[in-house]
This record gives C-alpha cells, structure tokens and sequence, in this order.
C-alpha cells in the first residue's frame, strides 16, 4: 500500500538552479515546502578531486543500465536514428542528487542582454527556426540578476565595452578571482585586434561569505563538487539556507513519475519512487517541477490522464517542443616550453587560478557576405581541465584515428605534461528551436521502473553553424596573436548535454506556449516549472545564473499568489 | 554508469584473414614476470599472462618512467574486473579480448599464447593492433593503464603518487579517503533519510 505523508504548501520537483530559489524564497517566507530530489545528497566532505570518481564512474549520475536516455540523430542518409546512450556510451545525465548540476558547473555566469528577450524584433525571421520574444523584457528579469550575484556570490569586475548590458549596481559584489598570467596575455591581443574581451564573471566566490569559504583554487571546478562551499550551487547558496528556516523538508532519492489531477485541472499529489523503489505519493497546494528541462518535459507528458489525454498541461501539444541547447563548438591552441622564458612558462604553469576571459566583440555583428546584421556570440577562453585521465585518454589517437601506443605514445605523454599548455575556447552561439530539436517519451525503451525513457532530438539551423564557424575565427585570431601553435577549432551541430533548456516555453498565447509569462501553466493552475525549460530561445551565453534569476522571479509570482 | 565503449563489439572473426608473414620489426622491451598477487579468480591463468604481456606491449618497460609492475596496473585491472557497479558487459569485453587474442595466436601459429615465444607474442599483439577488434580492445587497455596511472593511489594503484611525480601532475586537494572513495561514495544512492535539520547531514 502507498505511503503518504502530510500536505505541504509546496511541493518541488527537483532540487537544481532553477528549483533552488523557490525552495529558498517560500521556506523563508514561512511556507512548508517538501522537496523530491531523484538523487542522493551528496555532503560538502564528499566532493574530494578524485577523477575516478567525478569522471569515469557514474556516481553523480544515473547507472546507464538502469537509465537509459535515446538520442535522435541524422543520420548520412538524413534519416532521424534513435539510439539509447546506453549503447553508445554518449551519456545526457547531468547532476543527479541535492542541488542537482549546480554543484558541477564550472560557473562561468553572464547575464543575457536586452537584444536576447526579443530575438525575433530585433533580428527578424529565419526560415525554418522557431523564433518568437520573450513576453518579459530584461528589465523584468534586472532585479532578479542583480539578487543571484547577492544570494549565490558572483565575483568578476565590470569592464564598459558596447555588448554591456545595463546593470542597477556598478559592479559585482564579490571581486575577481585570482587570474593566470595568460589572462594578461589575452588582453594584449585584444587590444591589438581591437576588439572586446572582457573578464569572465563567475559564481564563484572569492571571498568568504557566511558559512561558505573563498575559493582555495583546486584545479579541479568544472565537473567536480566544490569542496569550499565557494561556488554557487543550488545545495549551498540556497538549500542549506532554506533547511535553516525549519520549513523546509528534502527528501533525496524520490524519483517523482507521475502528477496526479483531480478532475478539475489540478494537481493533488507527485507520486515518487523512494530509495527502497516503492511508490509513496504527497500532496501539496502548489507543484513546482524543476528537473532539468528534458526531465521536466517527459515527467508531464508521463501524466496523461482523462483531462490531460497528451500528458499534463499538453493540450495543445506543446511539451517537448522548441527545445535548445547553449552550444556552438569548441577550439584551442598549444603553449610550448621552448618558447618561453623560465619565468613565464612558471607563471603559466601555475595551476588552479583561472583565465576568465569572455569575447564580446561580436554578441551582434553584420554579416561581411550579406551586410545584414545578425545575433552573433560569445567565445570564452579556457585552460584544458587539468583532468589527468581523460587528457591522457584523449592523447592516444593521431590525427589519423590510429591508437598510439608503446614507448613513443609514452615520450609524448611525457612532453605533453611536463611542456605544452593548452588554452581552449569555448563558442556560444544562439542556438536557435526549431521542429527538429524536441523532447518525446521513447516509445520502446524503458528505465528500471518501467517507465518510458525521454527520447531528445537533436537537430540544429545551419544558422547556428554558420554563426559558430564565424565566432571560432575570431577566436582563433586571438590565439594567433598571442602567439600560440597548433590551432584549431571545430564547430559541430552536435550540443552538450550538460546545457539544455526549452520544452516548455513561456508565452502569452495559450495556444503557441505551455507557461504563462509567471512560468504558470496555461492549462494547470497549481503547476510551475522553473528550470530551463521556459526559455523560448536562450541568449549565447550558458544559462545557468538566468534560470537561478528567473527562479527568484517566479518565487515571487507564487508569494504575491499565496 | 559510464560506459568506456559502445556495445557494438566487433566480430574478430572478421579480421583474421591474411595475417601470417607479415614482417614485423619489432624492438623487444623487457616484460616484467608474472609475480602479482591479489584476488585474480577472475582470470584463467592464460588471461593473465596475455594481460599482463599486452599491458606491457602498450606500455613497455623502456627505463623512460615507472613500469606497468610498478605503477600495479594488474592490481587495477583486477580491482576494476571485479566491480560490480560496472557494467558487466564491459568487464566481459576485456576478458573476451583476452580469449580473442589466444585464439588469433592458434589460428596464426597452431599454439596458445604462452607458448609462444617472447618475439611471436610481439607480433601477435601488433597484428592484433591492426584489427579493427583489435584496436578497438587494445584500445581499452591503454584506458585502463591510463587510469591505474592517474588514479588516486587510495585505489592501490599509482603508489605514493609516482607517476604524477614523474608528469609533474599535481592531483586536486582534497584527495579521496577510505570513507569517501568509489564505490563506498554510492551508499548515498541508497540513503532513506527525510532531511528537516543540517544537524542530519
């Protein structure tokens, strides 16, 4: 028999940047919220830099065996081929436990500008992409920015350049963290190109804040918990903050499966499974769904019901659709020993401090082919993670896909290590929805439960790769005029997993959206979603701190309600 | 789980035309005896001597660095055959690959492996490398060894950092511990607790 457990105020689906400031905001503001997170809670004392760990095993993801996930793909035939991750090995999942893939982000924070709330006004129609404005503007969401870089801790240091977004404080509260010396090489070729490269913002702290230490500068942030409390996850900056008030209940390892109406349009219980695999329920007024956008997506259209034939809230077939990535392709170049001075190839070396280092020059910019103007993109710069296994795992094929092996493959791992830097680049374009990119329950594959698997589709524009190969350029101009070798870069349709939004876009037309402008659904009065799912289109800058922002926004919509 | 490599498995049965006479100049590094201790149960002693001779193949004992013995890669490779939390199917291709390279030696040289001498076997694992199986298993081996390399030496190989010594490596601080290492790290996973306090964590 089912277990249930008391009625709460709020009940949220997931525990990640877009849950964390609701949980936040309505625990301190005396409401009972209960949390349902899928995953376990990982302590600040387990996050130790071990790759074994981080990396090669699924231990802040799903066992692939158990969760399968299907990737649709073209492909050379231009058919659309479904193949689960399972069996190739391309694995989706992000941070599955308390505070969700907050705690793994590298934290490179950047605000959209105003231009990315009205795409379609500003750039126009593209045929066969989905573009529409957002129904809030940026000064909707300005406060809202403003609070995260409070709340979570941003630090970074304001340069004026012509992308700059307009801003109610002058600065960040929090100064810049420490930089490597190569930072002061990448402003030198700027301003020999003469363009805008200006320092990354980060939600990282660098000094202590509360009960959360400054960055102690591991060289191991990006994919690896903090073990400082210094960056920004969801877990430290917010949850632990909420469990403070007494009014706020986690339950870890709660896999909600199903959202049950009650003939009337309204959500009366999440049902889960618990960490023995039996099903509980609970009730709640309000239900707040933030699992990451594609779980987002498959858990309501998992709730079909009489009123809800097509899953919750999908009356009007909208779930899944419109779905995007923040992706465009990567790039980098190669430091060698031999040419620096003693004293430099040492400042270069030191590990742990970073480069933050963004290019703005081209957000927009006129196309030299068409002399048409275009929603560009950012290029940030980037050490290669200093992930010794996978750096090693990625050395052993030539440049012909031929193994390397035996004493000679040892010499170049060897003079890898100890006198070549790579510094990368990372290009983000505005990777635009269109009917190809979507999100769907597979109609085959099952996960342990028995459940169906989300299948993502993931086509892109040729614009994204038009505009990508543009903004690799110019980062490889930069990386040539600092003087480093063996440059390259590659623009690829193929998104990360670990960035993705859409699927339940917000609107005013209950027709073309499944939210309202409050993140509402248009068809459910007691259901929210507040991950990245809302995003109609997602700016060219990771989206991480606008989901923590649009979350506060929305907090605040459900506290005027209650 | 993560999985290291896709299913599709190649049929080495597809590769083993046209292999003998291939003229191979090989230079023949030391290989290191088979004197490892541990829980091999796992292994037919066959496997284990084609492991231990392909581990050196890959990463031969050529005094440029620490050895396969001394970095304890066969340790590794025995801890990660016997993890449960790996796929079976995965673990299973390794050992499959053990049994293709010994029947590649009895289709080639109507012997099994161990009988082989020392500059055959060289040959045998390099026409191996130039199978699309082949490359594909060996290929997974040199993972291995790669992460027995780096691996925190709380996983028993890599002892006392050598080998992030001789790379200059400097691992992340802090480093895992017997109470947080992988697998006991999992136990979160099966966690029954209703968090209303900090004081529970």
């Amino acid at each position: 028999m089912p277990k249930s457990r008391k009625k709460y105020d709020i009940c949220v689906i997931g525990s990640g940047a877009g849950a964390g400031p609701v949980i936040y905001e309505l625990s301190k503001a005396g409401y009972s919220v209960v949390v349902l997170e899928k995953g376990p809670w990982f302590r600040t004392e387990d996050f130790t830099k071990d790759e074994v760990t981080a990396i090669r095993r699924s231990v802040y993801t799903p066992n692939l065996l158990d969760e399968k996930q299907v990737i649709e793909d073209k492909n050379s035939d231009g058919k659309w081929i479904g193949r689960n991750t399972y069996d190739t090995g391309n694995d989706f999942w992000n941070g599955n436990c308390v505070g969700g893939s907050s705690n793994f982000m590298s934290g490179y924070f950047q605000r959209f500008k105003p231009i990315d709330f009205r795409l379609l006004s500003e750039f126009g129609e593209i045929e066969g992409a989905n573009i529409v404005d957002w129904p809030i503007s940026y000064e909707d969401m300005e406060p809202y920015y403003t609070k995260v870089e409070k709340t979570i801790g941003v630090s970074g240091r304001i340069v004026k350049h012509k992308h700059l977004e307009p801003r109610s404080t002058p600065d960040f509260p929090y100064p810049p963290l420490a930089e490597n010396i190569v930072s002061s090489w990448i402003d030198n070729a700027a301003n020999k190109l003469d363009i805008d490269i200006i320092p990354m913002p980060r939600a990282i702290l660098s000094q202590p804040k509360e009960d959360r230490n400054a960055c102690v500068y591991s060289n191991y942030c990006g994919s690896y918990g903090c073990s400082s409390d210094a960056k920004g996850s969801s877990r430290i900056a917010l949850i632990h903050d909420a469990i403070k008030t007494g009014n706020c209940t986690v339950i870890p390892n709660a896999k909600v499966f199903y959202l049950e109406t009650n003939g009337s349009k309204k959500i009366i219980k999440a049902w889960f499974y618990n960490s023995e695999n039996k099903k509980e329920f609970m009730h709640a007024d309000i239900f707040v769904v933030a699992a990451q956008a594609s779980e987002s997506s498959r858990l309501l259209l998992m709730s079909k019901n009489k009123e809800f034939p097509n899953g919750l809230g999908n009356n009007n077939g909208q779930i899944g659709k419109n779905f995007i990535f923040s992706a465009g392709g990567v790039g980098g170049g190669e430091f060698y020993r031999e040419d620096f001075s003693g004293d430099d190839w040492l400042a270069l070396s030191v590990p742990g401090v970073f480069v933050n280092r963004t290019m703005h020059e081209y957000y927009q910019f006129t196309d030299p082919a068409t002399g048409k103007r275009l929603k560009g993109g950012t290029v940030d710069f980037l050490f290669e993670h200093a992930n010794a296994i996978t750096k090693s795992i990625n050395q052993k094929w030539d440049n012909y896909g031929n193994l390397k092996f035996g004493s000679s493959y040892k010499k170049n791992l060897k003079r890898y290590f100890t006198n070549v830097r790579k510094l990368k680049f990372e290009v983000f374009v505005d990777w635009l929805p269109t009917d190809n990119c979507f999100v769907d329950l597979d109609p085959k594959v099952k996960d342990k439960w028995g459940d169906p698997v989300v299948k993502i589709r993931i086509g892109n524009h040729p614009h994204d790769i038009k505009v990508g190969k543009f903004l690799a350029s110019q980062g490889e101009k930069v990386l040539k005029t600092m003087g480093a070798k063996n440059i390259y870069s590659g623009i690829s349709g193929t998104p990360p997993p670990n960035l993705q939004a859409g699927g339940c876009r917000f609107g005013n037309d209950p027709e073309t959206s499944v939210l309202d402008k409050n993140c509402k659904s248009h068809e459910v009065d007691n259901l929210y979603v507040t991950d990245g799912s809302f995003m109609p289109t997602g700016g060219s800058v990771t989206y991480t701190w606008t989901i923590y922002a649009n979350s506060f926004r929305v907090a605040d919509k459900i506290l005027k309600r209650l | 789980m993560k999985r290291l490599i896709s299913k599709t498995i190649h049929s080495r049965r597809r590769f083993l035309s046209g292999l003998i006479g291939a003229g191979l100049a090989i230079n023949l590094p030391l290989i290191s005896s088979c004197d490892y201790s541990g829980n091999e149960g796992i292994l037919t002693q066959r496997q284990k001597k084609i492991a231990i001779f392909t581990l050196n193949f890959l990463w031969p004992d050529d005094d440029f660095g620490p050895n396969i013995k001394k970095i304890r890669v066969f340790e590794y490779m025995i801890w990660m055959l016997n993890d449960k939390n790996i796929d079976p199917e995965e673990n299973q291709y390794i050992i499959n690959g053990l049994n293709w390279v010994n029947e590649t030696a009895m289709e080639i040289y109507n012997q099994h492996f161990e009988k082989l001498k020392n500059r055959n076997k060289f040959k045998l694992i390099h026409k191996v490398s130039n199978m699309e199986w082949g490359e594909s298993w060996l290929s997974k081996m040199l993972s291995i060894i790669i992460e027995a390399m780096f691996a925190d030496p709380v996983y028993g190989s890599n002892p006392e950092g050598i080998v992030w010594q001789w790379f200059n490596h400097n691992p992340g601080q802090p480093r895992p511990a017997d109470n947080n290492k992988y697998p006991i790290i999992l136990n979160r996973k099966k966690e029954n607790i209703i968090f209303t306090s900090l004081d529970q964590l």
